[in-house]
């Protein structure tokens, strides 16, 4: 399974430090997995924000309960906890008392302007997901935001290799229907 | 209709291109996560202490146990020692004169065996 952490200590490896309470070690998966996670929840959610509060909820679950997975499927087991917790999300806002990341998200900089330009990008983005079923959201969210590669996305979404990449197809026109060639960059595909 | 292979371009929903601003989200979830890794370590703790007191204890136990298996097989084999010279003859209700002949492998002489069986009777 991909990995964006900065250490090359395997999952497997530091699921079982965490689970004797090595901070060190969940952090690192904390670091690995946040944007894996994150995706999954603003494919659900829609909305950075929400999805910043749900991501913070799973992982402190995914502490709580890290005894249970199999260290090797770490990842799949950690998504599949934070999809249950973005589809919970409006039941219950605040299941416990955290830092509110309202305020982490609202930092202010010296250019108002570029930061007003960059709120209407975030907003235009999140409306047009919006417009996407909840499986190309997965996907076009897990392969461009995440940079995972079409045999990763089908083995944690449990669909074919070549689903994959229809659903990102299909994500994609609809995102450039929408928000047009601004949003798009070059890169070498998987 | 030809198909573009660019990604879309979702650094603006992304937490981590802003060093800052992540580095802030991780602080928040090790900050709630705080009491439950506290928690971990305790029980980490204490159960490597009882694993650490178990180890010497389940060495003692099991040379006790050697020691002991070793003493008991020792004195039971010489009881059967024992047993097997006074008694099982005897015990069968054989005269002692006859269990004697026996256990010394020696034929006796037709006379003492005739003395000896008209003792018994």
């Amino acid at each position: 399974m991909a990995s964006g952490g900065r250490s090359d200590v395997p999952d497997e490896s530091l699921v079982k430090r965490a689970r004797r309470g090595d901070a060190a070690a969940f952090e690192t998966l904390v670091r690995r997995h946040y944007r894996a996670a994150y995706a999954v929840a603003l494919a659900k959610l829609g909305n950075a924000m929400d999805a910043e509060d749900v991501c913070q909820e799973a992982f402190i679950r995914a502490l709580e309960r890290i005894d249970d997975p199999d260290p090797t499927r770490f990842v799949a087991w950690l998504l599949q906890i934070v999809r249950n917790r973005a589809h919970n999300y409006r039941a219950y806002k605040k299941v416990r008392e955290t830092q509110p990341l309202e305020t982490v998200s609202a930092a202010s900089s010296d250019n108002p302007d570029r930061d007003a330009e960059r709120a209407q990008l975030r907003t235009e983005l999140e409306t047009a997901l919006e417009e996407l079923s909840e499986i190309q959201r997965d996907v076009v969210l897990l392969h461009d935001l995440q940079g995972w590669k079409h045999r990763e996305i089908a083995e944690t979404l449990d669909i074919s290799e070549g689903m994959s990449r229809q659903h990102l197809m299909g994500a994609r026109r609809t995102l450039r229907e929408r928000l047009g060639e601004q949003v798009f960059m070059e890169y070498s595909d998987d | 209709m030809i198909e573009r292979n660019d990604r879309t371009d979702f650094r603006e929903l992304d937490p981590t291109t802003d060093p800052e601003h992540f580095e802030k989200i991780v602080a928040s979830i090790m900050a709630a996560a705080s009491p439950e890794l506290q928690a971990r370590r305790r029980r980490s703790n204490a159960l490597g202490q009882v694993v650490s007191w178990w180890r010497p204890l389940l060495a003692a136990a099991a040379l006790t146990g050697i020691v002991s298996v070793a003493a008991l097989a020792s004195v039971d084999s010489r009881a059967e020692t024992t047993e097997s010279q006074t008694g099982i003859a005897e015990a069968i209700g054989m005269p002692a004169q006859i269990a004697q002949w026996v256990r010394s492998d020696e034929a006796p002489d037709p006379a003492e065996l005739w003395l000896t069986l008209e003792d018994d009777r």
